[in-house]
């Protein structure tokens, strides 16, 4: 399984690299199932209603790789390590372009800590995702956990430069 | 990324610290007072959800006679008191010409979670007057603010009359009289209506030229001189000396950028921008003490303005008076605990220091709260 995984990733990171990776599941903001009201930081009480939710959201758009991710995305914070690796490579089958889930398994690899695997992961990612501050972010993170402050500093600098370029061209 | 790529002493970090500068603390010289902006100008239009998601612009809900833009953060102390002013404002004036829109600025993306609580405490203090939310901060960008609260009023053409940096006691009063003398049409001892000098139409239309050819890459180098023909147009309008001058600086023109400034500095004085851009061109030529003077007189004339705070702060940090500059970036943090540019000048500090450790904490505060906590 693990192989399959690493594979599919290979693939998504090829297709974001050619931007051939069309949006997937129908995601409207605002609507009842849309990914993104499942983000954010929940206490241990709403997390597991918000976790039901997403659950109940999976059963009516199984099809919803977003859906995936942020299922991922609680149960890694719930401590609920092989279940939310599970659910990125459930979103990575569906969409191997998401960025998001990688960057989860990331976050995954890194809790586990599997910091080779997981910077692994991060580089490439880095080169083809073309808003790549949090990949930065996250690979800060890894190099801390390793106690090596320089590369942590570098890491967040370079993060920090990259998202204000981003926000001056969208100006 | 590679190790060996990394740097790894104090001294390499120190001889990227004018690089890491001037990529990102240039860009604080936009974001003291209004930026771009000054009474007699016409203010940008917004389109903005308001608490039920509902698109809203200036026309919708503009008053007959001044409309109050609050710009405000739930964690900000003064944030509330100035929506409770607002809210008197609003219940004594809203059917005699005055309107009131608060503008929430907590965050660059807020999720569900956080405009709940913006609703909550829109709520809790009893606003009954519109609250937009501004998603992306563009209409915080797009009319220069820097300092949370900051209060803009305009008259019923979109034009600004008054403007208040922050929520300072006197400041507030002032502003509560003259609103009310505007509204009741009586005189008042507080700012004219008019700016006294009433920047020439022409050389405001340069000057958005100019504006209009920053953002864009393929304009950019047009830029100066659609500033030059606005100072030509009317020497006395002090925004493209601001404009020219940070461009200068952006571009390492640091004697050329000090002359605008003290040009501009000739016509306002007690100009926050003005004496923050003359601080951070003395900083960028190595002029630490110099560049304490500036920033020092930027706070004194503006006691809201935040890159005073952390400017200071860093140079303070660098000449060894960690105590004096902890005190500074603690206080900028009272004011502004989301703004990112004030960790990462408090990690430049610690970088010049020596202090791996605090730096890259400091630097990482910064990067997310730019692109938010996972």
């Amino acid at each position: 399984m693990k192989k399959r995984w690493g594979a599919v990733i290979m693939t998504g990171m090829a297709l974001l690299a050619t931007g051939a990776v069309a949006a997937a599941g129908s995601d409207r903001a605002g609507h009842p199932c849309d990914p993104q009201r499942f983000a954010g930081e929940q206490g241990s009480d709403s997390r597991a209603a918000v976790l039901q939710s997403v659950r109940e959201c999976i059963a009516r758009d199984a099809g919803n790789p977003r859906l995936y991710t942020a299922l991922g995305n609680l149960l890694l914070a719930s401590g609920e390590m092989d279940q939310a690796r599970e659910a990125y490579q459930q979103a990575l089958i569906l969409d191997p372009g998401s960025s998001t889930a990688i960057g989860g398994m990331a976050d995954l690899l890194i809790k586990q800590g599997k910091l080779q695997e997981a910077e692994g992961l991060l580089k490439q990612l880095l080169a083809l995702d073309p808003q790549p501050a949090r990949q930065y972010l996250r690979l800060g993170e890894l190099y801390l956990q390793r106690g090596d402050h320089a590369g942590a500093i570098e890491a967040f600098r370079e993060g920090i430069k990259v998202h204000e370029q981003g926000r001056r061209s969208r100006l | 990324m590679s190790s060996s790529g990394i740097i790894r002493t104090v001294r390499g970090a120190v001889a990227t610290l004018v690089c890491a500068l001037l990529i990102l603390v240039q860009s604080s010289v936009s974001s003291s007072a209004l930026s771009g902006l000054e009474p007699g100008m016409e203010a940008p239009d917004f389109n903005l959800a308001d608490l039920s998601g509902a698109r809203q612009q200036f026309g919708r809900l503009k008053g007959e006679k001044l409309t109050i833009l609050l710009f405000w953060a739930t964690w900000g102390e003064n944030s509330i008191k100035a929506l409770t002013m607002m809210q008197s404002l609003h219940q004594r004036y809203a059917g005699k010409g005055l309107a009131v829109v608060g503008i929430n600025v907590d965050r660059q993306e807020l999720t569900p979670e956080m405009v709940q609580a913006i609703r909550n405490k829109v709520a809790d203090l009893k606003i009954t007057f519109p609250i937009l939310l501004d998603q992306g901060l563009g209409a915080f960008h797009a009319f220069g603010v820097v300092a949370v609260p900051s209060t803009v009023v305009l008259d019923s053409g979109r034009v600004l009359r008054y403007e208040l940096s922050g929520f300072p006691l006197v400041g507030a009063d002032s502003l509560r009289q003259w609103v009310e003398a505007t509204i009741e049409g009586k005189a008042t001892t507080q700012r004219a209506e008019a700016p006294v000098n009433q920047p020439d139409k022409r050389a405001i239309r340069l000057f958005q030229m100019g504006q209009a050819s920053r953002r864009s890459e393929r304009t950019a180098d047009r830029a100066q001189g659609w500033f030059e023909k606005a100072i030509a147009a009317d020497p006395a309008f002090v925004q493209p000396y601001l404009a020219l001058g940070e461009l200068l600086y952006q571009q390492k023109q640091y004697p050329e950028a000090r002359k605008r400034y003290e040009a501009a500095l000739q016509l306002k004085p007690a100009h926050p921008l003005v004496l923050l851009g003359l601080g951070q061109v003395a900083l960028a030529e190595g002029k630490d003490a110099e560049a304490v003077g500036w920033f020092e007189k930027a706070l004194a004339a503006d006691g809201s303005c935040l890159p005073a705070y952390y400017l200071l702060g860093l140079v303070k940090g660098k000449q060894g008076d960690m105590k004096r500059a902890l005190e500074l970036f603690a206080a900028g943090e009272r004011m502004n605990p989301q703004e990112y540019r004030l960790f990462f000048n408090k990690g430049l500090m610690y970088e010049v220091r020596g202090d791996l450790v605090s730096a890259a904490a400091a630097y990482k505060r910064a990067l997310e709260l730019m692109v938010g906590k996972r």
